[in-house]
Order: structure tokens, then sequence, then C-alpha cells
């Protein structure tokens, strides 16, 4: 090894995060190593930090510093609508919207059996009882427009329709603000199949 | 479709080459090993984002230098744009459509269409069924942009469905949601084949009369597109019913399926396959009608590609005039003569004609430089 163990230990930690590749972490590091005491004590801290205090909510399964999360616990929200999403990313982009004010569920991911994640590796199952006593009259199903959230979605559908819940899919489409003659062929001919008649 | 220009750097044993071609027939000639094939493998490249000859990325880069770059300027009907293709070692592939890059390598399709005729291509009529599942596929994709969404999203579904099945097999699965699976793979399914039948019955009539003028009406050439999806056939245009078909075809199948660990229905099962006068030709067809059979093949799509996009593609002849016989080669020049832009590779020049030559650019192919 051409660097002192400490070096080497933190290219090789930074190295395990997701889009980092070793010349990445080599170059993060030496950053590290250039910054000042307490701009790296307080990266460390907020690493440990978030360890220690983000929890999932018990109810929608998002990643919250309390339980139950400020969205559930907000009283002025609609209870009677619950989105379903992948990831926490999710929540965030739709709550930027501030057009949606009813609930959400985190799944936490998405089924696919090429990465072995089937329905009970993601939280599915406790989905089923926040629909039991017939206070949520719709799921939105928000997962994303790809093959395995498709797959997602529909497994979804076939579990909450025999509840007698409204199931109901985000519409794919055109950006807004854009020219339609810039939109990709795809895109544009799954905006023709979801029209609405006005 | 009009290749006007080239610049190739570190391509293969090409370290820098930069020169226009001609609008009809462009001869590469030269000894064997000096870079005639190269040429058409960069034009290739820069249609599809592969080479017909299976390699791997960093096979294309000269041995000295660490990446490679493509540019070419096409003229179509609607205008002239260039097309640039680079690739560094351990990187993804780039392209460049104007200077602006293209978000994925299957968005390239459709901006410069080829055709692509190599002494490989027998294959197409007597090799597997899956030659002939590529070709469908690479013509589609280049005509087709609903197609090649399609493709891609079909081969992720099948993917997925088959590591299920594998599980499954395994006893481990959870086959739960392998209903899902099913419902996504039937669409998907349903999509690709009905759109290879449909180009099918076109390339159909194309290819019959190819190749009845090739054989003086000697020989009659029949195309059918037979899909893995029962009913499929009788009933292509009404989609609801048949989709219900492909899931109770998965179900019938469901048993075996997991048996084997894999998919068993859908257009990766599906058979194109080829008759010449009422016999398949794959396993009785003599050599010469094989060869006929794919030059009308080839010519059918060059037809088809025209029809679909009102342009002729670009025909690459990769050695083939030394392997067609005199008047199967009279025919093909025939028949592409000033209408399609051509490049070839070839040894020597006692293939072609003297008219033929007489509005050709002769390009003499010496060691990774044309003079």
């Amino acid at each position: 090894m051409y660097y002192a163990a400490p070096v080497a230990r933190l290219i090789g930690e930074l190295t395990k995060l997701p889009g980092i590749g070793p010349k990445t972490a080599q170059r993060l590091a030496f950053h590290i190593i250039r910054t000042s005491r307490e701009d790296a004590q307080n990266l460390s801290e907020a690493i440990a930090e978030v360890k220690d205090k983000i929890i999932y909510c018990s109810t929608c399964f998002n990643i919250t510093d309390q339980d139950p999360c400020r969205l559930c616990s907000d009283q002025s929200r609609d209870r009677s609508i619950i989105c379903v999403v992948e990831e926490p990313k999710d929540v965030v982009a739709l709550e930027r919207t501030r057009d949606f004010k009813g609930m959400y569920h985190v799944l936490q991911g998405a089924i696919s059996p090429m990465e072995g994640i089937g329905p009970d590796d993601i939280r599915l199952k406790e989905l089923l009882p926040r629909l039991q006593d017939g206070s949520v009259k719709e799921v939105i199903l928000a997962t994303d427009p790809n093959v395995e959230g498709e797959a997602t979605a529909m497994y979804v559908a076939r579990l909450v329709k025999p509840l007698g819940v409204k199931v109901t899919r985000i519409a794919h489409g055109l950006p807004v603000g854009g020219d339609l003659e810039y939109v990709d062929e795809v895109t544009l001919s799954r905006a023709l199949e979801g029209r609405r008649e006005m | 479709m009009f290749l006007r220009h080239i610049r190739l750097f570190n391509f293969r044993n090409y370290i820098s080459l930069e020169t226009d071609f001609g609008p009809d027939l462009n001869i590469f000639v030269g000894d064997n090993a000096q870079g005639k094939t190269n040429l058409l493998e960069a034009i290739y490249l820069l249609a599809t984002g592969r080479s017909y000859r299976a390699s791997r990325d960093q096979e294309f880069v000269n041995w000295q230098a660490p990446g490679f770059n493509i540019r070419a300027e096409i003229n179509r009907e609607f205008g002239s744009f260039t097309l640039e293709i680079g690739y560094m070692r351990d990187q993804r592939k780039r392209i460049r459509v104007n200077g602006a890059d293209l978000p994925k390598l299957s968005e390239l399709f459709g901006h410069l269409n080829v055709v692509a005729f190599s002494p490989e291509d027998l294959q197409l009529v007597k090799g597997a069924p899956s030659f002939r599942r590529r070709f469908l596929d690479l013509e589609l994709s280049q005509v087709n942009p609903q197609y090649r969404h399609e493709l891609i999203r079909y081969h992720q579904i099948l993917l997925q469905r088959n590591n299920l099945l594998k599980e499954m097999q395994a006893g481990r699965g959870d086959g739960r949601h392998l209903d899902v699976w099913d419902e996504q793979l039937a669409g998907s399914a349903l999509k690709i084949s009905l759109l290879r039948m449909n180009a099918v019955e076109k390339m159909a009539t194309l290819a019959r009369s190819m190749q009845r003028l090739i054989t003086e009406g000697k020989e009659e050439l029949v195309l059918n597109y037979n899909p893995s999806v029962p009913g499929l056939k009788e009933a292509p245009f009404e989609e609801e019913p048949t989709r219900e078909e492909v899931l109770r075809g998965l179900q019938g199948l469901r048993r075996l399926e997991i048996l084997r660990g894999t998919t068993l229905l859908g257009p990766h099962r599906d058979e194109l396959s080829i008759l010449i006068n009422d016999v398949d030709a794959r396993a009785f067809g003599s050599q010469g009608q094989q060869r006929t059979g794919v030059l009308a093949l080839k010519l059918a799509e060059l037809e088809f590609m025209r029809k679909e996009t009102g342009e002729y593609p670009i025909l690459l002849l990769d050695d083939v005039m030394s392997e067609l016989d005199y008047s199967r080669r009279k025919f093909l020049t025939e028949a592409i003569r000033n209408k399609v832009q051509v490049f070839v590779t070839t040894t020597g020049l006692y293939s072609f004609q003297e008219a033929q030559l007489a509005d050709s650019r002769l390009f003499k192919i010496r060691n990774g430089t044309i003079s």
C-alpha cells in the first residue's frame, strides 16, 4: 500500500459509497486531509448523528427523527388517501409539488427478482393494516415508471382492490413547459394513450 | 441517405483518416488485413452503436491509443447533420448529434440507417432462429422508435421473470408475484410479436418478388412469422383477446417453466421461417437457393426501410461480391444502382463491370491509409 494506514482506510471506506470509484475516493480523501479539523469533525458527526437519530416511521416507513413522522402526525392532512412510493426521496419530490395533501406509504424498494427482492422484502404487508378500518378511500400508486416499478404497482393493486379501496396509478406523459416537437416518440405515445376528455 | 464525409481517429488500424465519399458506389479495394472491413465497421457502428463482428468496445481502439473517435457528416432529406461516436478506455461510448450529447446509446438508432451484407449473413437462411430474430430486431429498431423502446423493456421483463423462475426452480422463489410478471410480459410480448408480424408481412411480398426476379421465376420464396403465442397469428389485430391468450398460454406452461427455470413463450421464442418452393430453406435449400434467399432478404430489407422512413438506407457489402455468381452480382448492382449509397470491400476489381466502375469512387486501402 502506498498510503499511510489511516489514509488508506479513509479511501477504502469512501470507495464503498455508491457512485464513488477509487479515483474519486482518493480525491475526497485528500480534500478531507486538507480541510480544517472543524469541518472534518462536522462531517463525521453528521454521519454519526444520521445513524443514531434517523429511524423509520412505524406508520408510513419514511425516514424520520420522530415516530410517527411529521407527515403522519400532521392532523391537517387528508387521511382518506395514501400515496405509495418506492423511496423517501419520492416523498420529497411529491411534497415539493405542494399539491398532494394526503398520506404516504414508502415501500423502501420495488419488486425485482434479479436483486432477490420479492413482496416480503419491501414494506408492503405494512400497507394492508392501514386500509382495514375503511377510512382510506383511495390508494395512489406512484412507483417509478420502469419495469420494476410497474410490476410493483400491479402487485399492490391486486392486493388492495379486493379490500374495496379505489386504486389509481399516476399518469405518464409530457413534461410541462416544453414544446411537443421536442418530446421523444415513446413518451408522446404514452401521453396519447393516457389522454383525457375535456 | 448519404454519408458525405467521415473522420476516424485511432479506430482499429486507422490512426487518423479523413475522406469524402461519393453518393453512389464506393469501393474499398486492397489486400487482406489492410483495413477495408474496419471502414465498413466504423460506418456500421455509427448506425447501430455496435459491430456486426461481435466485439467489445475496447477492441475498436487502436492499440497505441487510449480511445477512438468517429465523426461523419450525413445528408438526409430533411437536412444534413454530424454524427459522432467517441470512446475512452473503461468508459461508456458517447454519441453526439450536431455536437450535442445523446443521453442513451439506444437513441442513436434511426439517425443513420444501414443494411449490412457479409458472407456470415448466409446464417440468415441456414442458421439458428436467433439469427433471423436479430435480423428483424435490428431492422425494426432502425425504423421504429416504439419498437426499440419496447424491445429494451421486454428484455428487462424477461430477465426479471427468468430470475424469478430460476429461484422457483431451486425451490426458493416466492411465486406470488409471478402473475404480475406474466402480465408485464404478456403486454410487451404481444406488442413486439405484432410489430414483427406486420413487418414480415410487408417484407414477404418484397422478398418474394426479388427471388422471382433473380431466378427468372423459378423460385418462390415465402416468409412466415410463427409467433410462440397461441392464437396470435389468427387474430393479430385484436389486442385484448390475445393478451388473455398470452396469459393463458403462460398458465399452461407454468409447471414446465418452473421446471426449466426460464420463460418459454414470447418473441424470444418466435421463429421466422423461410420457404423456397414450399420446402424449408434452412434444412433443405441448396447452397445456391440459400444464397439467393439471403440476397432477396437484404434487398427486401432495403425496400422495406425505404417504405418505412421515406429514404433508402446505406448499403454495406463486406466481401460479398466474390461470394455471388455473375448473374446474382448483376442483379444486385442493377437493383441498387443510382438509388442507394453503397460501400463495398473487395480484393480485386474483376467482379465489377466497366459501367459500374465509371460512376464509382475507388479507395485503395493500404495499412490503414487511403490513396
